[in-house]
C-alpha cells in the first residue's frame, strides 16, 4: 500500500484543490502544502526501506495479463524524492508568484495531479505501467502550459501536444509490440529481455520507437522543438516541470530503458547504445551553442536544459557503470541547478519585469541575494568543483574514459567550456551598471526568495557531500550498481 | 423455370427497382412509394422461394410476410406524416433545394 | 430462482409497460415515470449480467415455445454488455433529459411525448440485444428506427425534419435490404434462429448472398463509411439527449448483430474477404471523420463527426478475428470495451455540449473561449470525455486501443495498429481544438445563463465513469468469454 500513496497523495490533494474552488486561496495553500510534505514522507519512508533491502511493491489488474505495477526501488526512489520535494519548495514560490494570477485552482490542482503521474513514473515497475503515467503526464501538463489563455500560450500547448502526443505513439506501439514478442516484462536491473534470439532486427526498431517516445519528453535533439516555446508558462510551470518533472520523466524513461530493460549489455550489443549515445552528444553541442545567442533568459535556460539532458542520455547510453551512476546523479543535481535558475528568471520576471539579458544591467545591486544564488547555481552548472555540478560530470567524464569512449569525455570537457560562456554573461551584465528602481523593503517577495537560497544551497550541499551515504551521487551509485552486476566505484 | 422462381425473380426486380428510385428520385412522396416498392419486392421473394420445396407451403415465410407488412404500414405511416410536416414548414417536396447539391458529407 | 430466469422477458416488458404508462400520465408526471423504469431497466440488467458471470449464459423461450417455432432470447456476456450500457446510458440521459426539458418550450420535446418515444426506444434496443432470431432482428431494428426517426424530429424545425427524413430513409434502406437477405438466409437454410444456423450453416451461394446482404444492410444503419451520410445531420439536428442516445447506443445495436452475425453465427470466413473490407472501410472512417470533425464550427457537428470515426474502430475487430483463439478474445474484448467506453464518453461528450449550447445560447465553437473558467464542471466532462475519445490513459478508450493493438501485433497484420494510433492522434486534434478554445483566455466576465445543476454533472458523471472503465476491463473480458460459446449450446434453463 505505501509504494502507492507518492501517487495518491498528490492525486487527492488535486482533487481537493478543485473542489475548494478558486476563492479560499489560504485553505488550498495550506492543502498543497500538506500534501507536498505528506508525500515527501511516505517516499523518504520508501527510500529508509530501500535502503535497508525492503523494496515495497504493489500491483493492482488492469489488462489481461497484464497488470499496473509499482516498485519503490532506489532508482525509481531518486527520481521519485527530487520530483516531490521540490514540489514543496515550488508550492511556496508559485504561492508568492501567483499572488494576483488567475485562475489558481486550476493552476495548483493540476500541478498537484502533475507530481502524482510524475511519481508513477518514477515507481512504475514495467513499461506499460509506466507508460501509462507518462501519458497521463502530458494530459496534466497540457492545461499548465496554457494557463494564461494567451494566443502564444495556445501555440506552445499546441506544439507541446503534437510533440507529446506523438511520442506517445511511438511509445504505445513500442510498450505493445515488446509485450507481442516478449509477453509481459518486468524492470531487472541488468536487463529484462534475456532469452529473445531472433529478433534482433525487431528489438532495435522497438528500441528506437522507445527511446524516440521518451526523447520527445527528454529534449533529445532533434525532439526538443516543444521545450523552448514551452516557456511561455508561468515560471513556477517552467520551474518544477520544464526543469524537473517532465523533462526528468524522458530521461528517467531512457535510463529505465538502457539500464533495466534492454540493460547494458543487450543495448551495446545490439549497436542502440552507441547511436543513442551520439544523438545525444549531437543535443549537448548544439543546446549549448544555440543557448549562447539567446537573449530572452528563460529560453537561454531552455537550451541549456536541452544540453543538460543530453549529458544524462548520453552517460547513460555509454553503458559504462561510472557514467550510468553519473547520469542518474545528474538527473537530481540538474534539477536543482536548473531550479534555482528557473526561479531566478521568474522572480526577475515578477518582481523587476526583466526578462532579456539586455534588461540585466543593475538588477545585481537591486536583487543580490537572488544573484549569487543564481551564480552559485551557475557555477554548478558549468562544473566548478566542490559543487553539485562537478561531482556529476567528473562521474559521467570518468565513466566515459573507463568505458573506452573518450569522445564523449571530450564532449563533456567542451560543453563545459560552453556552460561557462552562457551562464557568465548573465552575471556580468546583472553587475554592470543599470537604472532599475530603487529597493523598498525585501528585494522580492520572501515566498519567492527563500525557495532560491535553499535550493541554491542544495546545489552546493549535494556536490560537497557527494561521496556520502543519503546524498545523490551515492545514491545512484547504490541504485545503478545492480545493473552492471556487483560494480563498485 | 418453375413458377416461384418468376415470384422470386420478380421480386429482386422490383427490389432493385425501388433501391433505385429510393437513392435517385428527389421527391419524398416517391421516395416513401420506392420504400413500399422494395418491401413488396423482398415479400414477392420470401412467398415465391418459400414454396420452393416442400409438398405443403411453408408457414414460415408467410408469417414474415404478414409481420413485413405491417412493419412497413407502420414505416409508410410515419413517413408520410413527417413529409406532411416538413412540406408544412418548408413550402418543399425534396430533401434539398432544386439545382443544389445535396448536403452529401 | 425462478424469476431471474424470465429476466429477459422482464427487461422487454419493464420499458414497454412505462412507455404505456408515461403516455397515461401526462406531460407533467412522465418524467417521474420514465426515472423509475430507468432505474428498474438498470438493476434488471445488472441482475441477468451477475447471473451470466455466476452462472453462465442461457436460452429463454418465448411463450414456451422454443425454436424454430417460437423466438429464443439469448442471455450471455455479450448481451448483458449492451444491456448494461444501455441501461447506464439511458438513466444517466433520463436524469438530464428531465432538467432539459422542463427549462424548454414543450412544443420542443413534443408535448411530453419524449417521454413515450423513449421508452419505447429502450424497449426495441434491449429487444435487440436480446434476440436470438434473425428475423426478430429486423423487427426490433425496424421498431428502434421507428422511435429514433421521431425522437430526431421531435422539435419540429425544418433542420429536424429534413434530418429526420433523411434518417428514415436509410432506415428504410437498410430494413428492406437487411429483409431480403433474411429471405435468402432462410431458403437456404430452413431456418430463422441463430443457434441452429450456427449449426447448419454449410457453404451455399444463396445463404451467402443472403448473409451478405444482411452485413450490408446493418452497415449502413451502423453509419460506417461511406453509409454515414445521414448520421451527422441526424445526431446533431436532434435534441440533446436524444443525441446522446443515438450515438452511444441505436449505431451500437445494429453492430452488436453483425458481431452476432460475423462472429456468432457464420463459420470463419465464410463471406470471404468481407472481413478485410469491413476492415480496410473502418480505417477510411477513422481518418475521414477525425478529419471532416476538425472541419467543423458547430460543436454538435463536431461530435457527429467524432462518431462516424469511433465507428471505424469497431470494424476492425473483423479481420482479426479470423486468428481465433486468443487473439480473437484479444480483438473482440477491444471491440467491447471500446463500445461501452464510447458509449459513456460519447454521451457525456454530447449531453455536454448540449449543456454549452444552453448556457452560451450559441453552438459556435469559436466563441465558447473562456468556458473553463466559468464552468469548469462542464469544461472537465468534456475534456474527460476527450480523454477517452483520444485513446489516451487513463481510460477505458486506451484500454480499447491496447487490445485492438496488441491483437494486431500477435497476427502480424501491423498496419492495423498503425491506423488505432493514427486515430488517436487525429481525436486528440479535434478533441484538444475544442479544449483549447474552452481553456481560452476569452471574456473574464463571462455569466453564461442558469441551468439545473445535473445538466453540468450528468456529463461528468458519464465522462468520469469511461475513464474509470480501465479498471473494469478484467470484468469486461470475463463476461465476454461468456459470449460467444453460448449460441451453439442450445441450452435451456
Amino acid at each position: 500500500m505505501t509504494v502507492w500513496l507518492p501517487v495518491l497523495v498528490p492525486l487527492v490533494t488535486g482533487i481537493a484543490t478543485f473542489a475548494l474552488g478558486e476563492g479560499r486561496s489560504k485553505a488550498r495553500a495550506a492543502v498543497n502544502l500538506a500534501g507536498a510534505a505528506l508525500a515527501s514522507g511516505t517516499v523518504i519512508s520508501l527510500v529508509v526501506g530501500a535502503y535497508s533491502g525492503t523494496v515495497r511493491a504493489g500491483e493492482v489488474p488492469l489488462l489481461p495479463g497484464l497488470p499496473l505495477t509499482m516498485h519503490g526501488d532506489l532508482l525509481g526512489l531518486l527520481f521519485s524524492a527530487v520530483a516531490t520535494v521540490l514540489w514543496g519548495v515550488t508550492l511556496v514560490y508559485a504561492i508568492g508568484y501567483m499572488d494576483h494570477a488567475r485562475d489558481r485552482a486550476r493552476f495548483f490542482g493540476f500541478f498537484a495531479w502533475c507530481i502524482a503521474a510524475a511519481n508513477g513514473v518514477a515507481l512504475a515497475a514495467d513499461p506499460l505501467s509506466l507508460f501509462l503515467f507518462y501519458e497521463i503526464l502530458s494530459l496534466t501538463t497540457y492545461p499548465l502550459v496554457v494557463h494564461s489563455g494567451t494566443p502564444e500560450a495556445l501555440a506552445a500547448g499546441r506544439k507541446y501536444l503534437y510533440y507529446a502526443l506523438g511520442g506517445g505513439a511511438a511509445l504505445l506501439i513500442g510498450v505493445a509490440w515488446l509485450a507481442a514478442i516478449a509477453g509481459p516484462v518486468r524492470f531487472t536491473p541488468g536487463g529484462a529481455l534475456g532469452a529473445l534470439s531472433g529478433h534482433e532486427t525487431e528489438l532495435r526498431v522497438i528500441f528506437g520507437l522507445l527511446a524516440g517516445g521518451f526523447g520527445v519528453k527528454a529534449a533529445l535533439v532533434p525532439l526538443h522543438g516543444w521545450l523552448p516555446g514551452a516557456m511561455v508558462a508561468p515560471a513556477p510551470v517552467s520551474s518544477l516541470l520544464h526543469a524537473v518533472a517532465v523533462v526528468k520523466a524522458g530521461v528517467f524513461g531512457i535510463i529505465r530503458l538502457v539500464n533495466e530493460l534492454y540493460g547494458p549489455e543487450l543495448a551495446t550489443s545490439l549497436g542502440v547504445a552507441q547511436v543513442l549515445a551520439v544523438v545525444a552528444a549531437v543535443g549537448i553541442i548544439f543546446g549549448s551553442v544555440v543557448a549562447l545567442r539567446q537573449d530572452d533568459l528563460k529560453r537561454r535556460l531552455a537550451y541549456s536544459t536541452i544540453a543538460q539532458l543530453s549529458y544524462i542520455t548520453l552517460g547513460t547510453a555509454l553503458c559504462s557503470p561510472l557514467a550510468a551512476a553519473g547520469a542518474l546523479a545528474h538527473l537530481a543535481h540538474h534539477a536543482v541547478m536548473k531550479i534555482t535558475m528557473f526561479f531566478t528568471a521568474g522572480s526577475l520576471a515578477e518582481t523587476l519585469h526583466v526578462k532579456t539579458l539586455s534588461g540585466l544591467p543593475g538588477v545585481a545591486r537591486r536583487m543580490p541575494i537572488t544573484m549569487t544564488s543564481f551564480a552559485v547555481a551557475a557555477f554548478a552548472l558549468a562544473g566548478i568543483p566542490p559543487l553539485a555540478g562537478f561531482a556529476s560530470k567528473w562521474m559521467l567524464g570518468a565513466g566515459a574514459a573507463e568505458g573506452g569512449s573518450v569522445w564523449a569525455l571530450l564532449v563533456y570537457v567542451a560543453s563545459g567550456a560552453l556552460a561557462l560562456g552562457y551562464m557568465v554573461p548573465i552575471l556580468t551584465a546583472s553587475l554592470r551598471e543599470g537604472n532599475q528602481p530603487a529597493r523598498t523593503g525585501t528585494e522580492s517577495d520572501p515566498r519567492m526568495l527563500w525557495p532560491i537560497v535553499i535550493v541554491a544551497i542544495l546545489s552546493v550541499v549535494f556536490g560537497v557531500t557527494a561521496g556520502m551515504p543519503g546524498s545523490p551521487a551515492h545514491w545512484a551509485v547504490t541504485a545503478i550498481a545492480p545493473s552492471f552486476g556487483g560494480w563498485t566505484p | 423455370m418453375s413458377s416461384h422462381y418468376v415470384y422470386a425473380m420478380g421480386g429482386v426486380v422490383l427490389f432493385a427497382l425501388g433501391t433505385y428510385a429510393l437513392l435517385a428520385r428527389p421527391h419524398l412522396i416517391h421516395k416513401v412509394i420506392a420504400a413500399n416498392f422494395m418491401g413488396s419486392g423482398v415479400f414477392l421473394v420470401l412467398i415465391g422461394l418459400g414454396n420452393r420445396t416442400a409438398a405443403e407451403p411453408d408457414p414460415v415465410p408467410q408469417a414474415m410476410v404478414l409481420t413485413g407488412i405491417v412493419v412497413t404500414v407502420a414505416m409508410t405511416a410515419l413517413g408520410l406524416a413527417i413529409v406532411k410536416r416538413y412540406y408544412s414548414a418548408t413550402g418543399m417536396t425534396t430533401l434539398d433545394a432544386p439545382g443544389e447539391d445535396g448536403e452529401r458529407r | 430462482m425462478s424469476l431471474v430466469v424470465h429476466l429477459p422477458a422482464l427487461l422487454i416488458i419493464a420499458p414497454l409497460a412505462g412507455a404505456c404508462a408515461s403516455f397515461v400520465a401526462g406531460r407533467r408526471r412522465a418524467p417521474y415515470v420514465a426515472l423509475t423504469v430507468a432505474a428498474v431497466n438498470g438493476t434488471l440488467a445488472l441482475a441477468l449480467a451477475a447471473r451470466v458471470l455466476a452462472e453462465g449464459p442461457w436460452r429463454y423461450r418465448i411463450g414456451g415455445w422454443g425454436a424454430p417455432v417460437g423466438i429464443d432470447l439469448v442471455a450471455d456476456g455479450t448481451a448483458a454488455l449492451f444491456l448494461v450500457l444501455s441501461a447506464a446510458v439511458g438513466l444517466a440521459v433520463t436524469i438530464y433529459a428531465s432538467a432539459y426539458f422542463r427549462s424548454s418550450d414543450p412544443a420542443a420535446y413534443g408535448h411530453g411525448l419524449f417521454w413515450t418515444l423513449w421508452l419505447f426506444m429502450s424497449t426495441s434496443l434491449n429487444g435487440l440485444f436480446l434476440t436470438g432470431d434473425v428475423f426478430n432482428v429486423y423487427v426490433c431494428i425496424e421498431l428502434v428506427g421507428i422511435s429514433a426517426v421521431t425522437l430526431v424530429t421531435l422539435s419540429g424545425g425544418p433542420d429536424a425534419l429534413r434530418a429526420g427524413l433523411r434518417y428514415l430513409f436509410a432506415s428504410m434502406l437498410g430494413a428492406m435490404t437487411y429483409l431480403l437477405g433474411v429471405a435468402l438466409l432462410y431458403a437456404a437454410a430452413g431456418t430463422l434462429d441463430m443457434a441452429t444456423l450456427r449449426q447448419t450453416l454449410v457453404a451455399d451461394a444463396t445463404a451467402a448472398t443472403g448473409l451478405a446482404f444482411m452485413v450490408a444492410a446493418l452497415v449502413l444503419k451502423t453509419a460506417l463509411v461511406p453509409a454515414h451520410f445521414w448520421l451527422p445531420t441526424a445526431h446533431a439536428s436532434a435534441p440533446t439527449p436524444v443525441s446522446a442516445a443515438l450515438s452511444a447506443l441505436v449505431v451500437k445495436g445494429s453492430y452488436f448483430v453483425i458481431l452476432r452475425l460475423l462472429l456468432d453465427v457464420a463459420p470463419p470466413g465464410y463471406l470471404g474477404g468481407v472481413d478485410i473490407a469491413l476492415g480496410v472501410l473502418g480505417s477510411v472512417a477513422i481518418v475521414w471523420g477525425s478529419v471532416q470533425a476538425l472541419m467543423q464550427d458547430r460543436i454538435k457537428l463536431l461530435v457527429a463527426y467524432s462518431t462516424v470515426a469511433q465507428i471505424g474502430y469497431l470494424f476492425l475487430v473483423f479481420p482479426l478475428a479470423r486468428a481465433g483463439g486468443d487473439v480473437l478474445a484479444l480483438a473482440l474484448g477491444g471491440a467491447l470495451v471500446h463500445v461501452i467506453s464510447h458509449g459513456l464518453a460519447k454521451a457525456g461528450l454530447f449531453l455536454g455540449a448540449g449543456s454549452l449550447i444552453t448556457r452560451f445560447g450559441h453552438d459556435r465553437i469559436a466563441d465558447m473561449a473562456g468556458a473553463a473558467r466559468a464552468l469548469p464542471v462542464l469544461a472537465l466532462g468534456v475534456s474527460l470525455a476527450g480523454v477517452t475519445m483520444m485513446g489516451l490513459p487513463p481510460s477505458g478508450g486506451f484500454a480499447a486501443k491496447w487490445l485492438l493493438v496488441s491483437a494486431a501485433l500477435a497476427t502480424g497484420q501491423w498496419w492495423w495498429a498503425v491506423v488505432l494510433v493514427i486515430g488517436g492522434l487525429l481525436a486528440a486534434a479535434y478533441m484538444f481544438r475544442l479544449i483549447r478554445i474552452l481553456l481560452a483566455g476569452g471574456d473574464p466576465e463571462l455569466r453564461p445563463s442558469a441551468s439545473p445543476l445535473r445538466t453540468e454533472w450528468v456529463p461528468l458523471a458519464l465522462s468520469a465513469a469511461a475513464v474509470m472503465l480501465v479498471f473494469a476491463v478484467p470484468l469486461i473480458v470475463r463476461l465476454a468469454e461468456a459470449g460467444t460459446t453460448l449460441l451453439a449450446a442450445g441450452v435451456t434453463p
